[in-house]
């Protein structure tokens, strides 16, 4: 299945890179498992999916890290906000 | 009312928007500028937000103010893009009968804004950090249900 996976400021700016789509091969995953699966890439990824300040949108709604993400799923990282 | 939009806006056009109902007793209006965080004037300053889900979350607090308190007219807009230190960045106006009503309503759409609405403020190369305080001040409203 295909996601799209978005970053924003801060976290954008660690990894180098704002957006990128990843196959994975499973129908669902978990974002904890797909947390793991990313942060394999090196330690600025290590260090800034796993801050406990990181937040996590799927198709727009903030969600905790048990959320099963499924097939076409639009995720988003990013660091705490800071609007207003 | 939702916008978010990379231009300025009218404080005065705004209030008579809010106003243009009947029976607009009261309306409460905040605006926020854009401070020199960094200290260090001349740097351009950026905010970012996330498309979508900005929208998103902002006509949630609107939807949600309506249902907690007695509202006529409800706007928030909030700037994104550069902008210079001074500059206005968020409008949120709330007109109503009474004053409870409008300054309340006011003052939840701020507080919950500034922790759930996805904006991040950039000044020069420095991401500025989020307030322990911003949160206390939206969880007062979160809680009080």
């Amino acid at each position: 299945m295909m996601l799209n996976i978005l970053y924003f400021a801060k976290l954008a700016d660690e990894l180098g890179c704002k957006q990128e789509t990843l196959t994975i091969s499973a129908p669902e995953i978990t974002l904890t498992t797909l947390k793991a699966q990313l942060s394999t890439r090196g330690d600025a990824w290590q260090t800034q999916l796993n801050a406990p300040t990181t937040r996590c949108a799927v198709n727009q709604v903030l969600v905790n890290d048990n959320t099963v993400v499924s097939a076409d799923a639009e995720i988003a990282f990013f660091p705490p906000i800071t609007g207003g | 009312m939702i916008r978010v939009q990379v231009s300025n806006f009218e404080v005065q056009a705004e209030y008579e928007r809010l106003t243009s109902a009947a029976n607009c007793g009261a309306t409460a209006m905040f605006v926020g500028r854009v401070r020199d965080f960094a200290h260090s004037s001349g740097k351009d300053f950026h905010l970012e937000h996330y498309p979508g889900m900005t929208e998103k979350v902002l006509t949630q607090i609107e939807r949600d103010a309506r249902k907690r308190w007695s509202i006529h007219e409800f706007s928030i807009i909030h700037r994104v893009g550069k902008l210079e230190v001074n500059e206005q960045i968020v409008f949120v106006g709330v007109s109503s009968a009474h004053r409870a009503d409008a300054f309340d309503a006011c003052q939840y759409a701020i507080d919950v804004l500034k922790t759930s609405a996805p904006f991040w403020k950039k000044e020069g190369d420095y991401w500025v950090e989020a307030q322990t305080s911003d949160v206390d001040r939206a969880e007062h409203w979160l809680n009080k249900t």
